[in-house]
């Protein structure tokens, strides 16, 4: 199907939404909105006790969802995953460009979209350039607006607000992690429980992946990127690609918190290549387009100086879906890229000095 | 009465040898400030190397840190942004005198938004992954530009008047602008490559490239160089230029050729730098008067020494980082813009 939506396709789309929410909404007693009709199935526990009206607060406002939400629309990143993975196809989610498929689907959305029967939800544009398509997101009639990791500013809010119950970011923009995203997307469809269950299998399945790569334990790291030229882009602990590692028991690096300029609310800090000699890390993760891009940087010769590099524990995360997987960790994207990165992980561990 | 004009007479008879003395002694000062302004650029960094160990590196080049700043660092960016900042200077230069217009920059004509087409381009079409290779597309694509600015701004009877080329140059600029854009927001692996290119920037370029870029830079220089008599008498009308036997349509070609030279490589090697080739020749000019041989002069010493200034700036205020040149010039050349066009008198020269 051609990603230029027209009324038909967005019509479809609605009208699977509307099923696979349904579907995964049986049984749940205290909904009287959309449950009707359906059977519970073998498979889903009847465990939501949800209530509405639920109010959410955020970091610009707080929402009222009156009733559970079937036309689910998603503004930043990662809030799509975690309502896929709650058994939802949002109506509409911001376009990936970078790591997506031709259409702007990161692989993971599109295998669990496909795994829910659903089609394809509607494609928002700019999610790339953080300009907020209104238009796009009325012509999707929300019931709801999920934008808990993105970066909304009160303007953009408050016009959402007048379209859908919109449901920022609880704290700063850009700093909401994948747990919390999918407690609030469960919160806001009624699917508190199945989230919680969520958090806790994927929280598991990460803690079970690194204790069987004991060699990452107590690692040091920075996880860094080359965005500018002659600079390391260093992310800070509040960083989801940060807390990802340390839930595999590595230890963010010191000199994240000693080389930082200001310890204000954002999320990354850069580095010139003349001052990474003062970065002190047993690891050095960095992610990258592609193969190029990551042996440049390393053949650098102030990066490949680092005792990290030169020792090969240098870590790459190398392909656009990689890079995104990691950037915007959540339920889905964490399995689909930890089986294949943590082993060469290890592997750069092993070689730590 | 006679007197007076005797004197006056006497004044401006005395006046051209003494003017002429006190430019040069300008120029050798100008050039001074540059050789300093190189030799703190290799001294400042964002790492803090003492000069004697700075200096002793330079004697002994080892595979030290020290070293590795340095060689590999601060001598490749000062080397890009002496050549960039020549290029930049002589071609704001020549393209005030060329337009008539004092608020001419490489920006003004599409110069620089060609190149920046071309190198998009170059990555997203051609797969051209180093900034070496971005130089050839750059300056076929700041040529290009310039074509087409100037055949557009030539529709008409009177031809390419200096205000219908400053309008063909906008609107030519706005066009490519978008069509960058529209690459960038279709094509990651263009926005992955440009990263490192789209603000202007004299760090991570290497002497590959700062090699790559001093040939069509010197011919390009020679050539801007060769044009001050020219630009003196352009500036005068294209009717009295033509009086005193000039050929106003080859002085054109050729001061075309020279910015397409120097806008095109100065913007392949280290992306877009605007303000450098607008303030330069602006502040010399207050020295220097309308003179182009001595303006072309003074901006070819000077708008290096002001992009390496700025590069340096830029090293020191965004510890442990850096900020590109880009954003230095643009702080520091975006008031002075100002006060131009705020100066009206200036801006009709």
């Amino acid at each position: 199907m051609p990603v230029t939506a027209t009324r038909r396709p967005r019509a479809l789309a609605a009208l699977a939404a509307t099923l696979a929410a349904v579907v995964t909404l049986a049984g749940c007693s205290s909904d009287g909105g959309s449950g009707d009709g359906a059977a519970p199935t073998s498979t889903t526990p009847a465990a939501a006790t949800d209530a509405f009206p639920v109010t959410i607060p955020s970091a610009l406002g707080s929402a009222t969802i009156e009733k559970k939400p079937e036309r689910v629309v998603t503004w930043g990143w990662s809030a799509q995953d975690a309502v896929l993975a709650l058994g939802v196809v949002p109506a509409a989610m911001p376009k990936y460009t970078y790591g997506g498929d031709a259409q702007g689907v990161l692989p993971w959305d599109a295998e669990k979209i496909t795994a829910l029967g659903g089609t394809t939800p509607t494609i928002l544009s700019g999610a790339d350039t953080g300009e907020v398509p209104f238009e796009e997101i009325v012509a999707a009639k929300p019931d709801v607006i999920l934008a808990p990791y993105s970066g909304l500013t009160q303007e953009d809010y408050d016009k959402l607000a007048k379209i859908a119950p919109t449901v920022a970011y609880p704290d700063q923009p850009w700093a909401t992690t994948w747990q919390d995203v999918t407690t609030i997307v469960g919160k806001a469809l009624g699917l508190a429980d199945q989230a919680k269950q969520l958090v806790a299998d994927t929280d598991a399945y990460v803690t079970k992946l690194g204790g069987e790569n004991s060699v990452l334990k107590d690692k040091t790291f920075v996880y860094g990127a080359a965005n500018q030229a002659d600079q390391l882009t260093v992310y800070k602990p509040t960083d989801p690609r940060v807390q990802l590692l340390n839930q595999l028991g590595m230890t963010t690096s010191p000199s994240v918190a000693a080389l930082d300029p200001k310890k204000d609310d954002s999320y990354f800090y850069t580095v010139s290549y003349e001052n990474v000699s003062k970065i002190d890390t047993d690891v050095l993760v960095a992610y990258f387009d592609d193969q190029a891009a990551a042996d440049k940087f390393a053949s650098d010769p102030l990066i490949a100086a680092m005792p990290s590099v030169k020792s090969g524990a240098f870590a790459p995360i190398v392909g656009q879906s990689f890079v995104m997987a990691s950037s915007a960790p959540s339920a889905l994207s964490i399995p689909w890229m930890l089986d294949k990165y943590v082993p060469q992980l290890a592997a750069a561990a092993e070689k730590a000095q | 009465m006679t007197t007076a004009v005797a004197v006056d007479r006497r004044r401006t008879a005395a006046h051209p040898a003494a003017r002429r003395r006190r430019l040069l002694v300008g120029l050798a000062v100008c050039l001074v400030v540059l050789l300093v302004v190189c030799v703190v650029s290799l001294m400042v960094g964002s790492h803090a190397l003492s000069p004697g160990t700075v200096l002793e590196t330079l004697r002994h080049r080892g595979d030290d840190e020290a070293s590795l700043i340095v060689w590999d660092k601060r001598l490749p960016r000062t080397l890009v942004g002496v050549l960039a900042g020549l290029a930049l200077g002589l071609a704001g230069t020549v393209m005030q005198g060329l337009t008539r217009n004092p608020l001419a920059d490489p920006g003004l004509l599409g110069i620089n938004a060609g190149a920046a087409v071309a190198v998009v381009v170059a990555i997203s079409a051609f797969g051209v992954t180093s900034v070496a290779g971005y130089v050839p597309f750059a300056f076929v694509g700041a040529a290009l530009a310039a074509v087409g600015v100037y055949g557009v701004a030539s529709v008409g009877r009177e031809g390419a008047t200096p205000t219908k080329l400053a309008l063909a140059g906008a609107a030519v600029t706005a066009a490519l602008t978008s069509v960058v854009t529209a690459v960038l927001l279709t094509s990651t692996p263009a926005i992955s490559q440009l990263r490192f290119w789209q603000v202007g920037a004299l760090a991570g370029r290497g002497s590959e490239v700062a090699a790559q870029a001093v040939g069509p830079i010197v011919v390009g220089a020679a050539l801007a160089l060769a044009l001050g008599r020219a630009l003196d008498g352009l500036a005068l009308g294209d009717d009295v230029a033509r009086a005193l036997g000039q050929r106003v349509g080859r002085v054109r070609v050729v001061a075309a050729v020279s910015v397409v030279l120097l806008c095109g490589t100065a913007t392949a090697a280290a992306g877009p730098i605007a303000f450098v080739g607008l303030v330069v020749p602006h502040a010399a000019r207050r020295f220097v008067g309308h003179d182009y041989r001595w303006l072309l002069a003074y901006s070819a010493v000077l708008a290096p020494a002001m992009l390496v200034a700025c590069d340096v700036v830029g090293r020191v205020v965004a510890y442990p980082g850096e900020l590109e040149v880009g954003i230095v010039t643009a702080v520091v050349g975006a008031p002075v813009f100002i006060a131009i066009v705020r100066r009206g008198r200036e801006v009709t020269l």
